[in-house]
């Protein structure tokens, strides 16, 4: 059989396996998808990115600040490592950048000393405990326009004074399927998710 | 054209094809759901693509590669229907769809624009971003996996 054959032979036999399958549609309404598009903008647009400061950052990532009184306010490092940093701006705003997926615990834990609920996952294929936060916890999924540009990068921003009472996020770091030139190495997912002990360890 | 328009036509299609390639009801919805928020959010470009319903696809196959995917699948979801209704597991469709998803992503990448939304060498390789060449190779090796998992006319597999 030449390669022409064999091409025909698995295409008919590919498409009727498609085509038997015509009771199969789809139920997300687009309001459902445009929803989701419009909330992940609005989400672009308050994380800050392409380097933009952060101004305030939503209903969802957000305000009433957990941070003790005699933190210093400045963007001295809080907390800084080869493979990241944890930085306090102005206005409470906990500012995470990501160079090497190492030690998610550490970072985890230090968002926690920061007032930031968090459950931090490094690397493909990492199942968690959480559950999406009632009415909200969609915020956004595979998009590596939340980490901008190369490492180092403005990374992600959180007010924690902002989340919802019981709420915590959830930050999943994993490095780019498709790699190219002047986009993230490093992705992020980030969701809001109900606090817990299993999920965020408080 | 308008996203809305393009939605209405090309979901069930998109559907299906991403059903074949993972096999799970469920989260073929969700993949195909994510890839046209995707295409939504930049609907600026994606309409002017020659292929816009190939930039879906890719995107849908690349998503499956997303951790928050499987969060998804596993935590809000929490139950999944069955990948292909039981009246289409023939043997044949079983083996065949079972060495399609086994192929490395990037043949199965190929396979699904030329082969299921029969997009010529040129347009794939353009929503691949790769060369046509690359693509004849890729096609190559992937046909050459599955030909071997359908039975001939005698029930026994072809191997080249």
């Amino acid at each position: 059989m030449n390669d022409n054959n064999a091409v025909d032979t698995v295409r008919d036999s590919l498409t009727t396996a498609r085509d038997s399958l015509t009771e199969v549609h789809m139920t997300t309404p687009l309001d459902t998808i445009v929803g989701h598009g419009r909330a992940r903008r609005r989400l672009r647009r308050l994380t800050g990115l392409a380097g933009a400061a952060v101004v305030a950052v939503g209903t969802v990532l957000a305000v009433m600040t957990l941070l003790p009184a005699s933190h210093p306010a400045g963007h001295q490092p809080r907390v800084q490592l080869a493979a990241w940093t944890v930085v306090q701006r102005p206005g409470g705003v906990i500012h995470v950048t990501v160079r090497e997926l190492r030690d998610p615990a550490g970072l985890q834990a230090a968002l926690r000393a920061d007032g930031v609920p968090a459950s931090v996952s490094f690397g493909n294929g990492q199942q968690t405990p959480c559950r999406t936060y009632p009415g909200g916890g969609f915020m956004t999924s595979a998009n590596p326009a939340l980490i901008n540009s190369v490492f180092p990068g403005p990374g992600v921003n959180i007010r924690p004074s902002d989340l919802p009472s019981g709420a915590g996020v959830l930050l999943a770091f994993y490095q780019s399927s498709h790699p190219q030139p002047g986009r993230p190495l490093i992705a992020i997912e980030v969701a809001v998710v109900q606090a817990s002990q299993q999920c965020t360890g408080s | 054209m308008e996203f809305a328009e393009f939605y209405e036509s090309a979901r069930d299609d998109c559907l299906r094809i991403v059903l074949l390639n993972v096999g799970d009801r469920q989260l073929a919805e969700d993949l195909v759901a994510e890839a046209f928020t995707r295409a939504w959010m930049s609907w600026r470009k994606v309409r002017e693509l020659q292929a816009p319903q190939g930039w879906v696809l890719r995107t849908a196959l690349n998503a499956h590669v997303s951790w928050w995917r499987r969060h998804r699948r596993e935590v809000a979801l929490g139950s999944h229907d069955i990948a292909v209704p039981a009246d289409h597991d023939d043997a044949v469709a079983k083996e065949l769809l079972a060495a399609l998803r086994r192929l490395p992503l990037r043949q199965r990448e190929v396979v699904t624009l030329r082969l299921l939304l029969d997009l010529d060498t040129e347009t794939t390789a353009k929503v691949l971003a790769i060369a046509p060449g690359t693509v004849g190779s890729h096609l190559h090796r992937a046909v050459a996996s599955l030909r071997a998992a359908i039975p001939d006319h005698d029930g026994k597999e072809i191997r080249k």
